[in-house]
């Protein structure tokens, strides 16, 4: 893969597609994650978890993009009649933006990992003893892209938004999800963090349908969830918002914890580019994988085998807050079946723990996993 | 001072570079690095070479480094790296080679004065 980081490739890209108009409408049947190859994805019915053994740079190509869908197929939204509303008891001016409106307006570019909630959760057996439920994804249910878009501050400003606000709450488009549009609120503040934006391109390119086209909200550093794709209408209001994404969905239940608390943030983790299990040659040779955190960038990734001494991988990609680094470290591997483990560690200090409570649903375990590897 | 003409260098490397729009994303001139050159230079099976201080002193000087990159660099693409991504990859090279980067990296300007050790040939 080309590199298309803040490439004047990636901004002449966006601006062409600037104005222009898909005439593609209706929605898709799960058909757009049935096509897509098996060699890069694991397939779940509506969900394709991206083979992280199959990437070969920084950031992920846009058609090897995990997909998480809550709807059962993807909606195919036409440019010429979109429509984002802004509304809500706590804005002064609500408005309506087209498509050229928004894509007319500043924008910016922010690198930034998307994860989904869930990611993992097919390890849960293996750590607890006990599975937990929902899709059982493996280390793929994520993704590093280039995001270009308008920052959600700008908008909700031009909306007068007032001191009365507490909760901006973000509603798809995708009608065939839960409650007819998959639907998820956030505090003001993180919507006003400048970093908070309304998508229209990926990796210099225009959002592909399966990823939000063609409005989508990134919240860097919070589950993929809160990024609500085919973005089609934000409330700002002033009293909490109760829905399906923050009380029954979305949230850690368990003995572990009484209080119910919704899943917003997502944590550190990292994963080795390996098949699982992984079955390689005796010999040396370079390992690689990708750490990430939301609380800055990462400082370190350690690896060790079969529970001995850590030693320091190296990093040969930028290591950029919200960005996901890509780490390598030369094994030379014994015969025999073994556990690799990595671990990282942030800016901020904070390490992957080995210990986490266990909760229902499965979301975000980042404990140092031991991945299998077979050497012949 | 030197601090700001280094974040201030940075920042306009990174405009130059890229025409973003009030990014708040800080990038280093080893990030700039790692993301133009690290594809191919920094994997162990990298099919670029290392870029280490013996391979960068085979260039007279650092001018000569940076026209060399400039019009070479990237093979897929040569001569499309932004000069100031140029000079900060060099600033970051150099650095780690132990060869040396002026106050405020480095730049045409003061490159030229920047001398590479003797290599007996």
């Amino acid at each position: 893969m080309k590199d298309r980081f803040l490439s004047r490739k990636g901004f002449l890209a966006l601006a062409a597609t600037a104005g222009t108009s898909l005439l593609m409408g209706g929605e898709a049947a799960a058909k757009d994650t049935e096509d897509q190859q098996d060699d890069w994805f694991i397939k779940f019915p509506t969900n394709l978890e991206t083979r992280l053994e199959t990437l070969q740079g920084w950031l992920t190509p846009n058609d090897r993009f995990f997909v998480r869908n809550n709807s059962t197929s993807t909606p195919r939204l036409e440019a010429a009649s979109y429509r984002l509303k802004i509304e809500g008891d706590a804005l002064t001016t609500p408005f309506e933006l087209t498509l050229d409106e928004l894509k007319a307006m500043p924008h910016q570019n922010v690198v930034a990992t998307l994860e989904c909630a869930g990611n993992w959760r097919r390890f849960y057996k293996a750590v607890y003893g006990k599975a937990a439920r929902g899709g059982q994804w493996g280390t793929g249910g994520v993704g590093c892209a280039e995001w270009s878009g308008v920052r959600l501050s700008d908008v909700l400003q031009r909306a007068g938004v007032t001191r009365k606000a507490h909760f901006v709450h973000l509603i798809g488009l995708d009608k065939k999800a839960p409650e007819g549009g998959f639907n998820k609120p956030m505090p003001i503040e993180k919507a006003m963090d400048p970093d908070t934006l309304l998508v229209t391109a990926m990796n210099g390119e225009s959002l592909p349908f399966a990823h939000g086209y063609p409005v989508r909200a990134l919240v860097p550093g919070w589950a993929g969830s809160n990024n609500i794709k085919w973005l089609g209408r934000i409330r700002v209001v002033k009293d909490p918002v109760r829905c399906r994404n923050n009380t029954s969905s979305y949230v850690l239940i368990g003995p572990d914890w009484p209080n119910k608390k919704p899943v917003q943030k997502l944590n550190i983790k990292s994963a080795l580019q390996l098949p699982w299990p992984a079955a390689l040659r005796a010999g040396k040779q370079p390992i690689r994988g990708y750490a990430y955190s939301p609380d800055g960038p990462i400082k370190k990734v350690e690896w060790r085998v079969d529970g001995g001494d850590w030693r320091e991988a190296r990093f040969i990609s930028p290591a950029l807050k919200y960005a996901w680094v890509r780490f390598e470290f030369i094994w030379n591997a014994p015969k025999g079946n073994h556990d690799l483990q990595v671990r990282a560690t942030d800016s901020s200090g904070t390490t992957q723990p080995d210990t986490v409570p266990y909760n229902a649903k499965g979301y975000l375990l980042n404990v140092p996993l031991k991945h299998p590897v077979s050497i012949t | 001072m030197r601090a700001f003409l280094i974040g201030l260098f940075a920042l306009f490397a990174l405009a130059c570079a890229s025409a973003p729009k009030n990014t708040v994303q800080q990038v280093s001139n080893r990030d700039l690095y790692l993301m133009h050159c690290g594809r191919c230079h920094e994997p162990d099976d990298a099919e670029g070479p290392k870029l280490d201080r013996d391979i960068l002193t085979t260039r007279l000087n650092a001018v000569d480094l940076f026209d060399y990159v400039s019009e070479a660099m990237p093979q897929d693409n040569p001569g499309s790296l932004p000069e100031p991504v140029i000079w900060s990859a060099l600033s970051f090279l150099l650095t780690r080679a132990d060869l040396g980067t002026p106050p405020g990296g480095l730049n045409r300007k003061n490159a030229a004065a920047l001398k590479f050790p003797e290599v007996s040939w």
